[in-house]
């Protein structure tokens, strides 16, 4: 059966899926909190996984509140609501957030090239946008040039994650019959 | 996986390789120090005079760095909870390769980068 490329979700639908998705994107931070990390505002993207999934479905505002509930989760799962690391996941999730979506809206327009991408190459986007401006943020206000020693590791994870996660959002939209009745209203 | 997916692959590796380049590159390689305890490694740069806090399993030793305009940066030992304060003893040290450690702590101080051409490897009397 082909997919659809309209979505077909009512209002209604869209404010029960978004906090659905939120909540998700909290159980995969608590997930991800048990990956030890280089340095505290690393993140491994797991939690972008309901975000990547719902581009196709969601308008832009309900992403953006998407984003909201995922950098909320993931501050209160890791206890640094009033730390300097919420603002670099802050940041981090925001860049990846536009490049993202972005990039989605964009190849939209060209066919030749949406044909030839998948969810893994906004997630590899996404993924290497925050950790550019994580270590941008890192060099200029927390540990000065020295940052840069970090980057080799933010950019080696970032991208085996962005990989990671983009494969299994684009497994996940292709294969879940669940998704499909509850994005698209087909099964 | 499809064609612009390799291609964000690439640029992703691409980004991690120039990255690892720069930061290992001798040319690139700026002297730092680097502070390493049983809870992990701490990289600081020479420019700022600070006093670090290095936990080990004896409790905290103190690191001091001192950087003054035209002068070498000095970095010394100033107080530890080690038996013989051979650390302390080992006084200041200012060049890439020199080393401070109290290893009845685990604390593990060196200056690393890049050794200026032309200086000196030791000095006697």
């Amino acid at each position: 059966m082909p997919q659809p490329t309209e979505p077909s979700l009512t209002s209604t639908d869209h404010r029960r899926l978004v906090p659905f998705l939120g909540a998700l994107s909290l159980f995969l931070s608590t997930i991800e909190y048990l990956f030890p990390k280089p340095v505290p505002f690393f993140r491994l993207g797991l939690a972008n996984l309901p975000l990547l999934v719902g581009l196709d479905t969601f308008s832009v505002r309900e992403l953006a509140l998407l984003l909201a509930l995922k950098v909320a989760g993931q501050a209160l799962v890791n206890g640094t609501l009033a730390s300097y690391v919420f603002l670099f996941s802050l940041a981090g999730s925001t860049a990846s957030f536009v490049v993202m979506v972005g990039l989605h809206r964009l190849i939209r327009h060209f066919p030749a090239i949406k044909s030839r991408s998948s969810l893994v190459s906004l997630s590899l986007a996404g993924a290497l946008a925050s950790n550019t401006v994580q270590i941008l943020l890192s060099i200029q206000f927390i540990f000065g040039p020295t940052s840069l020693v970090i980057a080799p590791l933010f950019y080696g994870l970032g991208t085996g994650g962005g990989l990671a996660v983009g494969l299994l959002a684009q497994t996940f939209t292709q294969r879940s019959q669940w998704w499909k009745k509850v994005a698209y209203g087909t099964s | 996986m499809k064609l612009f997916d390799f291609v964000w692959l690439a640029i992703g590796i691409l980004l991690t390789s120039v990255t690892a380049w720069v930061v290992v590159s001798p040319a690139s390689s700026q002297p730092r120090l680097e502070v390493q305890t049983d809870a992990g490694v701490w990289v600081y740069p020479l420019t700022t005079t600070r006093t670090i806090e290095a936990p080990g399993p004896l409790g905290v030793t103190d690191v001091q760095v001192s950087a003054v305009l035209g002068k070498p940066t000095l970095v010394w030992v100033s107080d530890s909870p080690c038996k013989n304060k051979i650390c302390i003893e080992m006084g200041k040290i200012s060049r890439v390769g020199q080393w401070v450690a109290c290893l009845p702590n685990h604390v593990f101080v060196r200056i690393s980068g890049t050794p200026t051409a032309g200086g000196l490897d030791a000095t006697t009397y």
